[in-house]
C-alpha cells in the first residue's frame, strides 16, 4: 500500500516540473478565464470576445452592445477579482501553514476571515461605509486575530491548539458580528449579510484599481520570503540557526497576512477553504518548497476561485448562489478527509 | 595554563545560566577551536544542550561573556552568526512534504550571494559525506528516523563548509547527533566530522552519551556534572574513574583499548 503511493510519487515529481507546473496552472487559468466571461445568464460567444474587448461595436448592433456591456462592466472585473483574490487566499494560505508550522492552518480557520469581518462590520455600523475606512478596520482586526491565533495556538501542540484557537475567536468574532447585526438599520443590514457567505459581486473597476496594486505588490513582497518561509518548516530554532531573525520574521510574516486577508475581506467577505484546499493540492504535487509553492499556489487559488465563482454563477442561473457556499461546499469535505486521513502535506 | 580568548575560537568565558532559581550553568569556561573536535558529556539534565545553546549564541547567559574569534557573540547580527556558526539540535521533524535535497540545501541559506552552481556542488558533497546520496530525490517525511537525522547532518555540513575562505574558522555544534543512528552510522558520522575538523578547520563540539564513541574520535572532552565542569582536557586524561563516578554516579573501570593502547576504554560496572 505504502509502496504504491510511493511510486505514484516519485515520477509524479519528474512530470511537473515547478516550471511546467506553473504554465500548465496558467494556461488552465486563461481557459478558465475564457469559458467564465462567456457562460452565465447571457451567453457571449467566445469568437465575439476579442471584438468586444478591443474592437469597435456597430451602433446599431444592440446584442453585441448589451455582450460588450456585460463583458465589461460585471464580468471581467468580476473574473479578474475572483483571479487575484483566489491567489491571494491560496498565498496567504501557505504563509499561514509555514508560520504556525501546521498544514492545517487556514486564514478562516483561525479566525484571520472573521477578526477582519469584525472590523468591517464594525465600521459600517458604527461610521462610515467608504472602502477607504473598512479597508484599515479589516486590517487591524485580522492583525489581532492573528496574534492571538498564533499565541494561543501555540499553547498546545499540534493541530489542537490551532483549531481550538480558532474555534474560540470565530465564536467572539461571529458574535461581536452578530451584535453589530443586531444593531444595524435595514440599509446597513444588507450590507452585512454578504459577509457571511462572502461574494464577488462587488467587484466594480474602482475598486480593482485600488485592490489590484495593493494585494500583488504585497504578493511579489511575499514571494520573497520562500528561504524564511523554508527554513520555518524546519522549526523556529533552525530557521534562527539559519540566520533569520525569528522574532522579526514572524511578526513581518503575521502584518503581511493582515495586510493582505484584511483589505480582501473588507472587499469580499469570507470565502473559506481556498487557502487550505489549494496549497495542499499543491504541495502533494510539487512538495512543500515554497520557491516553487507560493507562486505555484497563487495561481492554483487563482484558478479554484474563478472556476468556483462560474459555479455559483451558473449552477442556479439566472439567480447566483453565494460563493462562500460553493467553496466551503467543496473545501468543507475536503477538510474532513485531512483530518480523518491525518497525512502531513 | 593561560587561555587566550580573543584567538580563533570559540569560548565561553565564566558563564552562568540559572532558570526558576535553579543554576544550570555555574561559571564555565571552555574552548573550542578550528581544527579539534570537543566532546560534552555528562547526565541527562546536567546541562549539556543548555551549554550549547549558549555556545550557539541562541541563549543569552546570566553572566560571562560567549566569544567568537575573540568578538562578543551578541554583538554579531544573526544573519552574520549563520555564516560562522552551525548548529544540529536534537531531532527536528519537519511535517512537511520537503524533498531531502531541499532540506540540505538550506544550509546554504545564509549564502544568498553564492550561485546556484557553487550550491549544487557543496550538496553535492555534503550528501556523500552524510552517506545519504542515495536518498537525495526522496520525501524528508517518508525516511526512518536515523536517515532524517543523518540528512540533517549534511545539512549542517553544507552550512558549515560552502564559501569558507581560507584561514577562516568555523564552527560546527551537534547535539546529540548519533542518537538514533545504528553502530555502523554513528562511527560514520564523528568520523567525518573528525575528518572535516582536521581538513577544513573547523571547531567540532559534540554532545554524546556513548563513553567510549567520545574517546575514539574527540581530541578533548568536557565533563559536566549539575552544571559545573568535573574536568576537561584529553581522553586519557578526562576518562578515568573518578571524574567518571562525578559525572555519572556510577562506578567504572578505564583500560586501555586492545587495539589503540594509548586510547582509553571505559567498562561501566
Amino acid at each position: 500500500m505504502s509502496g504504491a503511493t510511493l511510486t505514484l510519487a516519485s515520477p509524479g515529481l519528474s512530470l511537473f516540473t515547478p516550471l511546467r507546473a506553473v504554465l500548465a496552472l496558467a494556461l488552465v487559468l486563461l481557459v478558465l478565464l475564457l469559458l467564465s466571461l462567456s457562460h452565465g445568464a447571457v451567453g457571449i460567444p467566445l469568437q465575439a470576445m476579442p471584438q468586444l474587448l478591443f474592437g469597435d461595436i456597430p451602433a446599431d448592433h444592440l446584442e453585441m452592445q448589451l455582450w460588450q456591456s456585460v463583458l465589461l462592466e460585471v464580468r471581467l472585473p468580476r473574473a479578474l477579482f475572483a483571479i487575484l483574490a483566489g491567489g491571494v487566499l491560496a498565498l496567504t494560505g501557505v504563509l499561514a501553514q509555514a508560520l504556525f508550522r501546521n498544514p492545517l492552518a487556514e486564514p478562516a480557520l483561525v479566525g484571520m476571515v472573521s477578526g477582519g469581518a469584525l472590523g468591517a462590520v464594525g465600521v459600517i455600523v458604527l461610521g462610515g461605509g467608504s472602502f477607504l475606512l473598512l479597508a484599515p478596520a479589516a486590517f487591524i482586526g485580522s492583525l489581532i486575530t492573528t496574534v492571538c491565533a498564533y499565541h494561543l495556538g501555540r499553547r498546545y501542540p499540534g493541530v489542537a491548539g490551532l483549531l481550538l484557537a480558532g474555534v474560540a475567536i470565530n465564536a467572539i468574532c461571529f458574535s461581536l458580528i452578530g451584535l453589530f447585526t443586531y444593531l444595524a438599520d435595514d440599509t446597513q443590514l444588507r450590507t452585512l449579510t454578504f459577509w457571511n457567505m462572502g461574494s464577488l459581486a462587488g467587484a466594480r473597476w474602482p475598486l480593482l484599481a485600488w485592490l489590484t496594486p495593493w494585494l500583488l505588490g504585497l504578493s511579489l513582497l511575499a514571494l520573497r520570503y520562500w528561504r524564511g518561509l523554508n527554513a520555518l518548516l524546519l522549526g523556529e530554532r533552525e530557521a534562527l540557526h539559519l540566520g533569520f531573525p525569528i522574532k522579526a520574521l514572524r511578526r513581518q510574516l503575521i502584518v503581511l497576512m493582515a495586510l493582505l486577508v484584511g483589505p480582501l475581506v473588507a472587499a469580499t467577505g469570507g470565502i473559506g477553504f481556498i487557502g487550505l484546499v489549494v496549497p495542499h493540492l499543491v504541495r502533494m504535487v510539487l512538495g512543500a518548497d515554497h520557491r516553487s509553492l507560493l507562486p505555484a499556489a497563487m495561481l492554483g487559488g487563482a484558478c479554484a476561485l474563478l472556476a468556483a465563482d462560474w459555479l455559483a454563477r451558473i449552477a442556479v442561473m439566472p439567480a447566483e448562489l453565494p460563493i462562500g457556499i460553493v467553496t466551503s461546499l467543496i473545501g468543507g469535505p475536503f477538510f474532513l478527509y485531512l483530518l480523518l486521513k491525518g497525512r502531513p502535506v | 595554563m593561560t587561555t587566550k580568548l580573543d584567538g580563533n575560537c570559540l569560548a565561553l568565558d565564566t558563564v552562568s545560566l540559572s532558570r526558576r532559581n535553579k543554576l544550570i550553568l555555574d561559571r564555565i569556561s571552555c574552548q573550542l577551536y578550528p581544527g579539534e573536535v570537543l566532546g560534552i558529556l555528562g547526565a541527562n539534565g546536567a546541562g549539556k544542550s543548555t551549554l550549547l545553546n549558549v555556545l550557539s549564541g541562541e541563549l543569552p547567559a546570566d553572566a560571562g561573556r560567549v566569544l567568537l574569534d575573540g568578538v562578543v557573540i551578541h554583538d554579531m547580527s544573526v544573519g552574520e552568526l549563520a555564516r560562522r556558526r552551525t548548529v544540529l539540535p536534537q531531532q527536528a521533524g519537519l511535517a512537511f512534504n520537503l524533498a531531502v535535497r531541499e532540506v540540505v540545501a538550506m544550509g546554504a541559506y545564509p549564502f544568498p550571494e553564492l550561485s546556484a552552481r557553487d550550491v549544487a556542488s557543496a550538496i553535492k558533497a555534503a550528501l556523500q559525506c552524510a552517506e545519504v546520496a542515495h536518498l537525495a530525490e526522496r520525501r524528508y517525511p517518508e525516511l526512518s528516523g536515523g536517515e532524517q537525522q543523518r540528512v540533517q547532518f549534511a545539512r549542517v555540513l553544507v552550512q558549515a563548509l560552502i564559501a569558507r575562505n581560507p584561514g577562516e574558522a568555523r564552527y560546527l555544534l551537534l547535539d546529540e547527533p548519533t542518537a538514533s543512528l545504528d553502530p555502523r552510522h554513528q562511527h560514520g558520522l564523528l568520523g567525518a566530522a573528525a575528518m572535516l575538523a582536521k581538513q577544513e578547520q573547523l571547531g567540532v563540539a559534540v554532545v554524546l552519551h556513548d563513553v567510549n564513541l567520545a574517546a575514539t574520535y574527540c581530541n578533548r572532552i568536557v565533563l559536566l556534572a549539575a552544571g559545573q565542569l568535573v574536568a576537561q582536557g584529553i581522553p586519557a586524561e578526562v576518562l578515568q574513574s573518578g571524574y567518571l563516578r562525578q559525572t555519572y554516579q556510577l562506578d567504572s573501570q578505564v583500560i586501555a583499548h586492545p587495539q589503540h593502547p594509548e586510547r582509553p576504554l571505559v567498562l561501566f560496572a
